[in-house]
């Protein structure tokens, strides 16, 4: 890929619309600071890749404003967009790149279609790719600290993304834990496999086939037992622990139908039955009476009694007053009638009838109630069995008190019916005293099952936690697997970023002595005659990885960063720059490079433009300089190539140029207002002071940047001033940079001067001898 | 030609590389994911992972 053409507007040093060609072979860009030639530069590198390294390698980045804003020439008209059209040529096809500021974002363009990368070309936006060289970015690889070394030797290698899905991976895997979900199924799991693990055995990780296989060898099961079956056998064991569903015959219903029972004993006996007992006696008696007066023996069928349907008058009754009307005998009445009554009374007894459940109390002795709860029923229970005998004895005083106002015209009947109640009376009390023995039967149970459940062994008691554990785990299974699905995938997580550190390192080994080799060859090239020989790189481990650089000095090891002068540093810029960016960048043929000579002596120039003219056979070159010689050089090392563009004016005349203007008067008015505010305080005018002095440094930089003058960077600002002098020399290098067609942004008429300040500076400078002894 | 071109990018050699060597499931999605939509495919491929486990739950 090569660069055919540019064109830009109101860009950086542009402010209307130019279009520059390049060569294929070489085009040199040749004039003094200030004449818009790393606006060139920059226009490629912001066009092509949407970054400047300038701006990413500042530590004052943050002051270059919004977006891109600080690309837009600050002389464009209003309404000109600020824009780069780049031209280039790849595989014989010619590609058009636009890209525009918009807002704070920029636009980008290939063929005239909206795009969002230039990937579709096979351009990437990585520093590694980029194959221009600012110059900014020269000396930055030595005055990098190791870390950021390690980092951009990693993207030089095409290996950086390593660390990035390294850091990813550990990213992504902490967010597996902070996952509420996975917290709370982490609790549960040590929760339930807490009980079976030893002491420092995480619980999270133990093998949850292996625990299945240790609780079913635990309860007894055959091996490839499922969780299921374990649950099953664990419950069965807690249930024969405790015999938690051991409960009494009957005592279910004897729980639910109490109240029933009661109620069916106490109407039975109170209302139905004692209450018409009196009129059954008396229709049976009367009927007999007046039947045996009327119809005496001719009475054939005698009515049916409405209470126990028997005959008002029974064959046996009839059979006897038949034949005591035939033979005047009664001798066996009484037995009869008592008889009569006892039927009478076994009709009247069914319904009293009260069943006790089958096996009630019989199985007592068995119940074991399974919680406090039960044990309350069971209270409850027992009140009311006292209740229901207390009710029973109740009944039979009142039935006795009955039977005291009954008025018995015969007193045989009432005899045998109090006969007949004594008999019932005691069965009454018999039912009494077994619920008296059901109620101290339950009292026994009560107490058993207090002594089940308070009185289980130091083992039992181990034993009913370690199954009720097991049931715990065994309903969790589910759970448990999916841990160990999360452990798994952590694991392989883990795994994964050990084998890409694993093979980062290989890779970086294999690649880095060859990076080496290839910087130390450029390095030497550059530096033929150099004491100091760069050796390679020294890659350290740590928590975050280092690259130093090596170097020696007659084969004694030095370290570069403190033993190289600014054009061996250049040099090894370029070294790098030429192993990476051109040599393990085959997407471009094109080198180009921004005032690439900075501090180096002719015999580092001599050798860069040697480099030069060997790569120039297949790769196009692009310089920018404002170096007299090295363009010299340049022009003669490539005379061979024909179609070599040089370019000494390639900014429209009618751009403005820079300016400084300071107002002599204003700055001696300040000067005066800063003592007159100061009051005589010294602090206040010191710190007045220092301000304005600052201005005039500044003045003085950029007096000196626009001349092309090269002041000293220390000393009083009157040696500085002095400095600027228009000496002979400094006329001569105004004249040359006039020659290269910039034109000269101040000359003798400017509205401030050197000695016009010479005077005001005088008095500061006594002032801060006053005041700050060692000022510089 | 790409960058993102096995072929070309070194990185993307050795993922292929790990992923035939370690044969597991999540980490050829992992990887996958990464050579899609880079370093962000990693932690939405990891969140799809865990998904997953707790979609079982519902199943």
């Amino acid at each position: 890929m090569k660069l055919n053409k540019i064109t830009l507007q109101a860009f950086r040093g542009f402010p209307k619309k130019a279009t520059i060609s390049f060569s294929k072979s070489v085009t040199i860009f040749a004039a003094p600071n200030g004449s818009g030639k790393t606006s060139i530069s920059e226009a490629f590198e912001w066009g092509m890749f949407g970054e400047i390294a300038r701006k990413d390698r500042s530590r004052t980045s943050g002051e270059f404003g919004r977006g891109f804003s600080f690309l837009r020439s600050v002389h464009a008209e209003p309404n000109d967009m600020t824009f780069v059209e780049i031209e280039i040529e790849h595989s014989s096809k010619t590609y058009s790149i636009r890209r525009e500021i918009n807002g704070v974002d920029t636009k980008l363009y290939l063929d005239g279609a909206e795009v969002d990368s230039l990937e579709s070309i096979g351009v990437v936006t990585t520093t590694s790719t980029k194959p221009c060289l600012g110059q900014s970015e020269i000396k930055a690889f030595i005055d990098t600290p190791p870390i950021e070394r390690w980092e951009q030797i990693s993207a030089i290698l095409g290996l950086h993304e390593f660390g990035a899905i390294r850091s990813r991976l550990q990213l992504s895997r902490n967010d597996i834990d902070k996952d509420e979900r996975v917290k709370r199924l982490r609790n549960t799991v040590m929760s339930v496999v807490g009980p079976f693990t030893k002491d420092g055995e995480n619980p999270l990780e133990v093998s949850v086939d292996d625990l299945l296989v240790v609780l079913v060898k635990k309860l007894g099961l055959d091996e490839g037992s499922s969780w299921n079956d374990a649950r099953v056998r664990a419950l069965a064991k807690i249930k024969h622990l405790v015999n938690k569903d051991k409960k009494p015959k009957g005592f279910e219903k004897l729980e639910n139908e109490q109240d029933e029972l009661i109620t069916e004993l106490l109407t039975n006996l109170l209302e139905n039955t004692l209450k018409d007992l009196p009129e059954h006696r008396r229709i049976h008696k009367s009927n007999e009476a007046a039947r045996f007066i009327s119809s005496g023996v001719k009475l054939a069928k005698p009515p049916k009694c409405p209470f126990c349907g028997e005959d008002t008058l029974s064959e046996a009754k009839l059979s006897l007053i038949t034949k005591k009307t035939q033979s005047s005998e009664n001798k066996e009445e009484s037995d009869n009638s008592r008889d009569a009554i006892l039927r009478e009374f076994n009709s009247l007894k069914s319904s009293l009838s009260i069943k006790i459940p089958e096996g009630l109390v019989a199985s007592l002795g068995d119940a074991l109630p399974d919680d406090f709860s039960e044990m309350q029923k069971l209270n409850t229970l027992l009140d009311k069995q006292k209740n229901l005998a207390d009710k029973a004895i109740d009944a039979d005083v009142e039935l006795s008190g009955i039977l005291n106002k009954l008025q018995p015209a015969d007193e045989t009947p009432i005899n045998e019916i109090e006969s007949i109640v004594d008999k019932f009376t005691v069965r009454l009390e018999k039912l009494a005293t077994k619920y008296q023995e059901f109620w101290s039967d339950c009292k026994t149970v009560k107490q058993a099952a207090e002594l089940v459940l308070s009185g289980l062994s130091e083992q039992e008691r181990s034993a009913l936690s370690y199954l009720q554990a097991i049931v715990n785990v065994c309903e969790k299974s589910d759970t448990l697997y999916k841990n160990e699905k999360l452990n798994q995938l952590s694991s392989d997580m883990s795994e994964l970023v050990v084998k890409l550190e694993s093979k980062e390192k290989s890779l970086v080994a294999e690649s880095l002595t060859d990076l080496a080799d290839d910087v130390v060859k450029y390095y030497s090239q550059i530096n033929k005659d150099s004491t100091l020989e760069f050796k390679g790189f020294q890659v350290k481990e740590g928590s975050r990885r280092q690259a130093s650089l090596e170097a020696s000095s007659y084969g004694v090891p030095v370290n570069p960063t403190s033993m190289f002068s600014e054009a061996q540093s250049n040099s090894l810029g370029l070294s790098l720059y030429f192993s990476q960016r051109i040599d393990r960048n085959p997407l471009w043929e094109t080198i180009i490079l921004d005032d690439p000579v900075q501090s180096m002596d002719e015999a580092h120039k001599e050798d860069l433009i040697s480099l030069l003219g060997t790569l120039s056979e297949s790769k196009q070159i692009i310089v920018f300089t404002h170096d007299k010689s090295f363009r010299e050089s340049l022009e003669h090392e490539f005379s061979k190539h024909d179609d070599m563009i040089k370019f000494t004016i390639f900014r429209n005349d009618s751009s403005p140029v820079p300016t400084v203007n300071m107002d002599k008067a204003k700055f001696e008015r300040m000067f005066e207002h800063a003592k007159s505010l100061s009051r005589g305080d010294e602090i206040q005018l010191e710190n007045a002071c220092n301000t304005m002095r600052s201005s005039v440094e500044r003045f003085i930089t950029d007096f000196s940047h626009v001349r092309g003058l090269n002041p000293p960077k220390s000393g009083s600002i009157e040696d500085k001033i002095n400095s600027l002098s228009t000496t002979a020399d400094k006329k001569a290098k105004l004249h040359r940079a006039r020659s290269y067609g910039t034109r000269g942004s101040h000359d003798s008429s400017s509205p401030i001067t050197g000695s016009g300040i010479r005077t005001i500076l005088g008095e500061l400078n006594t002032l801060y001898k006053e005041l700050v002894v060692d000022y510089v | 030609m790409s960058m993102s071109d096995e072929n070309s990018n070194p990185v993307f050699k050795a993922l292929a590389d790990l992923a035939s060597e370690i044969d597991k499931e999540s980490v050829t999605l992992l990887l996958d994911s990464y050579k899609l939509n880079g370093t962000q495919g990693i932690t939405e491929q990891t969140k799809k992972l865990v998904d997953k486990v707790f979609e079982d739950e519902t199943q």
